[in-house]
């Protein structure tokens, strides 16, 4: 699942994604509050999340999906490369990816997906 | 409006400016697949009037990305393009990655990733420097003249104006890089500045 207000950074990070691996199945969500209603319904192996939204910010929004997808891991992929951010992302357990989004970006998320 | 800077002070500011663009421009070389050229920053300190004045002549339309940030100063870093190289910046970024799109409904998108990447890079070094995390909100988009991307203020309150001319190699795409501070802030930059410089606080 993607997560990222902006659409066009869904589309990039879906189409390097999908280059790699054409067999698997992308959930776009435009917000945190989306994606915790999206979980609920579609199944999901795992997140990528933007950190600057609207509502809830990302770390929030990725906190409250451990919560219901304690075993699936979450990446944080945002340009807000401020140290302080990354420390309170890594400490909360889950995985820091600085934008732009680019295929090297793509490769690390799919790994911790195991693929 | 009496909150000037000496030159030690625009000298750290530029050199603070400089590793935060230089990150940015790495990042955002990668995010258009192209070298990005950098001037050396220039820090100065402009009422809005005149920092518009500098951006270019009234009523040439520009995009003008904004990430406000606030911390222990606040205010707005602008990432400002000319209006008609909107659509080859688009094409760069969006281009190729997702091809049967209609590139004219993202644009404003991909405007603003553009200015997500390099705002936020700046202010990561800013943050780093000077010790202090910013919050920052989500990034939006201006379309207009100089006036309209500096942002409905009083003509004469004073900003930071930190110009950056960057020129992307092979497209020839150039821009620039502001931040506006209100003179309260201006004055949390002074003293946030001083204290990088090691000078006591009574000369804040």
């Amino acid at each position: 699942m993607i997560v990222d207000d902006s659409r066009m950074s869904r589309l990039i990070l879906q189409g390097l994604i999908l280059q790699a691996h054409p067999q698997w199945t992308i959930v776009h969500a435009s917000s945190g509050e989306e994606a915790l209603q999206l979980v609920r319904e579609n199944p999901v192996d795992l997140v990528s999340m933007d950190f600057n939204m609207a509502g809830m910010n990302g770390l929030e929004a990725a906190l409250a999906l451990r919560e219901i997808l304690p075993a699936v891991p979450i990446a944080i992929l945002t340009a807000n490369v401020q140290t302080a951010v990354q420390g309170r992302i890594e400490e909360a357990g889950m995985v820091f990816i600085a934008k732009p989004i680019t295929a090297s970006a793509a490769t690390q998320l799919s790994a911790l997906a195991g693929a | 409006m009496t909150v000037q800077l000496d030159a030690e002070q625009i000298d750290a500011l530029s050199e603070i400016f400089n590793i935060g663009v230089g990150k940015a421009a790495a990042a955002m070389g990668a995010l258009m697949h192209d070298e990005v050229l950098l001037s050396v920053p220039h820090v100065s300190i402009f009422t809005v009037s005149e920092a518009a004045q500098q951006l270019g002549a009234a009523g040439s339309t520009m995009y003008g990305v904004r990430q406000p940030f606030r911390g222990t100063f606040n205010g707005d870093a602008l990432l400002i393009f000319p209006g008609h190289k909107s659509l080859e910046i688009v094409r760069i970024v969006a281009g190729q990655s997702v091809p049967g799109e209609d590139l004219s409904a993202i644009e404003q998108d991909a405007m603003t990733e553009v200015g997500n990447v390099m705002l936020n890079a700046c202010i990561a070094a800013l943050s780093d420097l000077l010790g202090n995390e910013f919050q920052l909100s989500p990034p939006s988009i201006d379309v207009g003249d100089s006036r309209t991307i500096l942002g409905t203020r009083i003509q004469n309150h004073l900003v930071v104006f930190l110009h950056i001319r960057f020129e992307l190699l092979t497209s020839q795409i150039e821009g620039f890089v502001v931040f506006v501070l209100n003179t309260t802030s201006l004055e949390g930059l002074r003293a946030a500045v001083n204290r990088l410089l090691g000078r006591p606080a009574e000369m804040d």
